[in-house]
C-alpha cells in the first residue's frame, strides 16, 4: 500500500514536472528522456545484442541452408534441406553426436555427485571454513587452455605425473590420451578436476540459504542423517541442482579447448564431439554449410536440455 | 563408541576427505609453477626432482618470444570488451528489472539463450562477415566477438542485482526531484558498486580466458596469450619449462583476482538462482 501510495505521488509530481516543462521549449529534450527513460535505457543494449546474437544466428540459420564451401567460389546458394541431408546421413556426425551424449552425461553423472558431496562437506563448520571454500574457486576461473595442456603433460605417458603415480602404486601405466577406451575417461577426468568445485559452489550456497527448521523437525523426529539428506536436503536443492546441472550439460556440450588440445579429436573419433566436429569442419575443411547445420542442431538440442532441465527439476530463476 | 567419539572421527573423516580434494585440486598448480622453474632435464626427470635449483631461463624464453605483446592484446581486448558490456548492459539490466514493457520477458529468455547457445553458431558467420569487412585480426573484431559471452552474462547478473535493490530508494529520490536517469547514477548505481564489481571482474576473466573466438578471428597482431602458448606446443616441439612458464603467466592474473574477488565470484557462479 504504503508503494502504491508513493508511486501515485511520484505520477503527480512527473506530470506536475510535465506541466512545468511545456512552459520552457529547453526543457523538452530532457522530458522526452525522462519519459522514455527505460527504453533509451535498454534500446543501445537490445540493439548491440541483436547485432552480435541474434544477426548472426540467423545467418547460421541461412548457411545451413546453402552449399556454402569457403574452398568453393559461388557455393553459397540455396540448396534447400540437401546440406542437413549430408550432414545427418554422415556415419561421422552420429558418432560425434554419441560422444557428446557419452561425455556430457559421464561428466554431469560424476560431477553432481562430487559436487554434491564436497559441498556437504565445506558446509560444516570447521576452521578455515571459509578459505578452504575460496580455494575451491581457483580451477573454476583458471584459463581453459592452461588447464589442459597441464592436464596434458600430467598424463603424458613418458614424464607425466599419473603415470608415476600408478607405477608408485604398483598399478599399470596407460596411455591416458592414446587409447581408445581411455581417452575420452581422461577428458572427463580433466573436466571433473574444474568443474566439481563448480557444482559444489553453487549447491554450498543453496545449502546455506536453506532455512533450519526442517531440520531441527527432523532432529527433533529421530531421523537418521541418511534420511534428512535423502527426504528433506535433497528435496529442498532442487532448484539449485537443476541450474547447476544445466550449466555443466551446457558447458560439456560445448567444451572445446580441452578436446582441442589434449585428444585433437582422437585417438580416431573417440573424443570428436559434435562442437569439435563442427570447428573441425567449418574452419579446417572450410566446409561452412556443414558446420552450419551442425551448430544448428546444437542450439536445438541445447534448448531441450535447457529446457528439460528447468521443467524437470522446477529451477526458479535462471 | 560414544556420541562425542564418533562426532570426532566423522569430523576427522571429513578433515581428510576435504583435504585430499585441496590436494587433488593443487597439484595440477604446484606442478605447473615448479616446472615453469625447472631446467628441462628436470622437468623430465622421473622419479620427479623434488628439490631443484630454480632457474627463471623458461620466462625469459617466453618473454624474448614476443609473449608481452600477447598479454598486452589480451588486457586491450578484455578492458574494451568489459566496458562496452557494462555501459551497454547495466541501464538495460535496470530497465528490464525496473519498467513493464512489452518484450521484457523475451528478452530474458533471449539473454538465457545467448548464454546457453554453442559459439561455434556464432563463429562461422562472424568470421564470413568480418572477412569481408577486414575484421579479422582486428581488435575491434575480436571485442565484438566477446560481447556475445560478455553482454548477456552482464545483464544477467546485473538483473539478479538491481531486484535486491529497494523500490523505496529510487522513489525517494524522484520526490526529492531527481530525474529517473538521476536517480539510476546517484542512488542505485552506488548501492550496486558490488553487483558491478562482480560484473565487471567476470567479464574481464571471461574475456581473459578466451580461445575459441581469438583463434578464428584473431590473427598476428592481435594474438592473445592462451592463443600464443598453444603454438609454443606446435612448432617449438614439447619443451614444458617455457610452456608451464606461459601458463603461470596467463593464469597468475586470473588467480590474484579470484583471491581477492572471491565473494564476488560466489555471486556470479550462483546468479540469481540463490537469495
Amino acid at each position: 500500500m504504503v508503494r502504491l501510495a508513493l508511486e501515485a505521488r511520484a505520477d503527480k509530481l512527473d506530470s506536475q514536472a510535465g506541466r512545468e516543462g511545456q512552459a520552457g521549449a529547453r526543457e523538452t529534450v530532457s522530458q522526452f528522456i525522462d519519459r522514455h527513460i527505460m527504453l533509451l535505457l535498454f534500446l543501445p543494449a537490445f540493439l548491440v545484442l541483436f547485432l552480435v546474437t541474434v544477426v548472426p544466428f540467423l545467418t547460421a540459420l541461412w548457411f545451413s541452408f546453402t552449399g556454402y564451401n569457403l574452398a568453393k567460389p559461388n557455393s553459397d546458394t540455396f540448396v534447400g534441406l540437401e546440406t542437413y541431408q549430408i550432414v545427418l546421413s554422415d556415419p561421422a556426425t552420429r558418432n560425434a553426436l554419441f560422444n557428446t551424449f557419452y561425455l556430457v552425461a559421464a561428466c554431469v553423472a560424476t560431477e553432481t555427485v562430487l559436487g554434491v558431496g564436497l559441498a556437504l562437506l565445506l558446509a560444516r563448520q570447521f576452521r578455515g571454513v571459509r578459505v578452504v571454500r575460496s580455494l575451491f574457486l581457483v580451477p573454476l576461473m583458471t584459463t581453459p587452455v592452461v588447464v589442459a595442456l597441464t592436464w596434458r603433460m600430467l598424463y603424458n605417458t613418458r614424464f607425466g605425473y599419473v603415470n608415476y603415480f600408478l607405477g608408485l602404486l604398483g598399478l599399470p601405466t596407460q596411455d591416458w590420451l592414446g587409447d581408445p577406451a581411455l581417452a575420452m575417461w581422461a577428458l572427463v577426468v580433466a573436466d571433473i578436476w574444474v568443474a566439481t568445485p563448480f557444482v559444489a559452489t553453487i549447491v554450498l550456497a543453496g545449502l546455506l540459504s536453506l532455512p533450519e527448521e526442517p531440520f531441527e523437525a527432523a532432529v527433533v523426529d529421530g531421523a537418521s542423517a541418511l534420511q534428512t539428506f535423502w527426504r528433506i536436503t535433497l528435496p529442498m536443492l532442487r532448484p539449485v541442482l537443476a541450474l547447476a546441472i544445466m550449466f555443466r550439460a551446457v558447458d560439456a556440450f560445448v567444451k572445446f579447448e580441452s578436446i582441442l588440445i589434449m585428444t585433437g579429436g582422437g585417438p580416431g573419433e573417440v573424443t570428436t564431439t559434435l562442437n569439435f566436429l563442427a570447428f573441425n569442419t567449418g574452419f579446417y575443411f572450410l566446409r561452412l554449410a556443414d558446420a552450419a547445420v551442425m551448430s544448428v542442431v546444437m542450439v536445438f538440442l541445447m534448448l531441450t536440455i535447457a529446457f528439460a532441465s528447468i521443467r524437470w527439476l522446477g529451477a526458479g530463476r535462471v | 563408541m560414544g556420541y562425542r567419539q564418533r562426532r570426532r572421527l566423522v569430523a576427522w573423516l571429513c578433515a581428510i576427505i576435504v583435504a585430499a580434494a585441496l590436494a587433488f585440486t593443487f597439484f595440477p598448480f604446484f606442478w605447473l609453477i615448479t616446472t615453469s622453474l625447472k631446467k628441462p632435464i628436470d622437468a623430465f626427470a622421473l622419479p620427479p626432482t623434488w628439490i631443484f635449483i630454480p632457474t627463471l631461463d623458461n620466462y625469459g624464453q617466453v618473454l624474448e618470444a614476443g609473449f608481452l605483446k600477447s598479454y598486452f592484446n589480451n588486457t586491450l581486448v578484455g578492458i574494451l570488451c568489459t566496458m562496452v558490456s557494462l555501459i551497454l548492459g547495466v541501464p538495460a539490466a535496470y530497465a528490464m528489472v525496473r519498467a513493464n514493457f512489452r518484450g521484457k520477458s523475451f528478452m530474458g529468455a533471449w539473454i538465457l539463450l545467448s548464454r546457453l547457445a554453442p559459439p561455434v553458431a556464432f563463429a562461422i558467420p562472424l568470421y564470413v562477415l568480418f572477412r569481408s569487412v577486414g575484421l579479422v585480426d582486428n581488435y575491434l573484431g575480436l571485442t565484438i566477438a566477446y560481447l556475445t559471452i560478455t553482454m548477456p552474462f552482464v545483464v544477467w547478473i546485473m538483473t539478479g542485482f538491481f531486484e535486491g535493490v529497494p523500490v523505496e530508494l529510487e522513489e525517494a529520490a524522484l520526490i526529492d526531484g531527481c530525474t529517473r536517469l538521476g536517480a539510476l547514477l546517484r542512488v542505485v548505481l552506488p548501492v550496486s558498486t558490488p553487483g558491478l564489481a562482480t560484473a565487471a571482474i567476470f567479464s574481464l576473466m571471461m574475456s581473459w580466458n578466451q580461445y575459441f573466438y581469438p583463434l578464428i578471428l584473431g590473427g598476428r597482431n592481435t594474438i592473445t596469450s592462451p592463443v600464443m602458448i598453444t603454438g609454443f606446443v606446435t612448432f617449438e616441439g614439447p619443451n614444458w619449462g617455457k610452456l608451464a612458464a606461459a601458463g603461470v603467466l596467463v593464469v597468475a592474473p586470473v588467480l590474484v583476482f579470484t583471491v581477492v574477488a572471491q565473494r564476488g565470484i560466489v555471486r556470479g557462479l550462483v546468479g540469481g538462482a540463490v537469495k
